[in-house]
C-alpha cells in the first residue's frame, strides 16, 4: 500500500486574491442582507461623531472574505473553526485582498490556515486562523 | 499567578435563525460583491449565523447598552466553531448570552449557540465588541 498523500504542507499559500474595493454600495448591500444597519457603516456624520474619520466596513463583511478565499482555493474544504481579530478599521471605499498560508498540519487531511485581510498599502486589517479539512 | 475569573454570562432571549434560500443568496451575494459563488447552494456562509443578532430583541438590548453609554458597537474579534453544517430553508433556535469583560469595561462578549429541533449543538460563535466612544471629543468638550 502506498503512503497517504497529505492534503496540506506547511507554507502552502492560498493563491493571491484579486484586490476588491468595498464601496459604499457594497457596504449598503451587506447592511441590507445582514440586517446590521449600525450607522458607523452607513453614515459619515454618525461615524465621525464617535471619532472615526468616516464610515467603516462591517467587520463581518471583512471576516467573510476569509471563507470566500478558502473556498475559491479549495471548493470542497470544510471549515471547523474560524477565529479572527481586527487590527484597525477599514474605511468604506478601501481596497482589500486576502492572504493565507498553511501554518500547521494536524494530520493528512487537517490543517490550520493563517489568514489576513490587507488593505491597498498591505497593512493588516484583520488576521485569523481557520482549522480546515480537505 | 494572576487569578482567572470566569465570566458571568447573562442570558438574552432566544432568537430564530432563518436560513431561507432567498436570504442566504442575498447574504452570499453581498459577501462576494454580487455573485453567489463561491457560496453556491446548499452552502450556508460561515458567518451567516451572526446575523441573528441584527433585528432580534437580543440585538436591541445590546444596542441599548451602547446607547446608555453614548457609544457605538464596533467588532474587535470573533470565533466560530462549526459542529454540523447548517441547512438552507430551516429555522434554528439560537441561544444567546453576553458578558462584560471584567478587565475592560468598554468590552463585551456576545455568544450564540445554534441548535436543531432535537437540541443538538450545530454551531457556536462569540464576538468581542468594543463600546466605542469618542474620548477625544469628551476630553476636548
Amino acid at each position: 500500500m502506498g503512503e497517504v498523500r497529505p492534503a496540506f504542507a506547511v507554507g502552502d499559500r492560498l493563491p493571491a486574491s484579486e484586490p476588491r474595493t468595498l464601496s459604499s454600495q457594497e457596504v449598503a448591500a451587506y447592511a441590507e442582507a445582514s440586517g446590521d444597519r449600525n450607522p458607523i457603516h452607513l453614515d459619515d456624520a454618525a461615524a465621525q461623531s464617535v471619532g472615526l474619520p468616516g464610515t467603516i466596513v462591517h467587520g463581518m463583511l471583512v471576516m467573510g472574505q476569509f471563507e470566500a478565499a478558502l473556498l475559491a482555493w479549495r471548493p470542497d474544504l470544510t471549515i471547523h473553526t474560524l477565529q479572527t481579530r481586527f487590527l484597525r478599521p477599514l474605511p468604506v471605499g478601501a481596497s482589500i485582498h486576502v492572504e493565507g498560508r498553511i501554518a500547521k498540519v494536524l494530520d493528512h487531511k487537517n490543517a490550520i490556515v493563517r489568514l489576513s485581510v490587507r488593505d491597498g498599502d498591505a497593512h493588516a486589517i484583520c488576521v485569523g486562523d481557520a482549522t480546515v479539512t480537505d | 499567578m494572576p487569578e482567572t475569573r470566569e465570566p458571568q454570562w447573562t442570558a438574552l432571549p432566544d432568537a430564530v435563525l432563518d436560513t431561507a434560500s432567498a436570504k442566504i443568496d442575498a447574504f452570499a451575494a453581498a459577501l462576494s460583491g454580487g455573485a453567489t459563488a463561491p457560496f453556491s447552494p446548499p452552502h450556508v456562509p460561515a458567518t451567516y449565523a451572526f446575523t441573528v443578532f441584527a433585528g432580534a430583541e437580543s440585538g436591541g438590548r445590546i444596542e441599548a447598552i451602547a446607547r446608555e453609554r453614548g457609544a457605538m458597537l464596533v467588532h474587535q474579534a470573533q470565533a466560530f466553531t462549526y459542529h454540523v453544517a447548517l441547512e438552507r430553508d430551516r429555522r434554528y433556535r439560537v441561544a444567546l448570552d453576553w458578558h462584560t469583560n471584567p478587565d475592560r469595561d468598554d468590552r463585551l462578549v456576545l455568544r450564540g449557540r445554534v441548535h436543531d429541533d432535537n437540541g443538538t449543538l450545530l454551531q457556536e460563535f462569540t464576538a468581542e465588541i468594543v463600546l466605542y466612544v469618542n474620548r477625544k471629543e469628551q476630553a476636548d468638550g
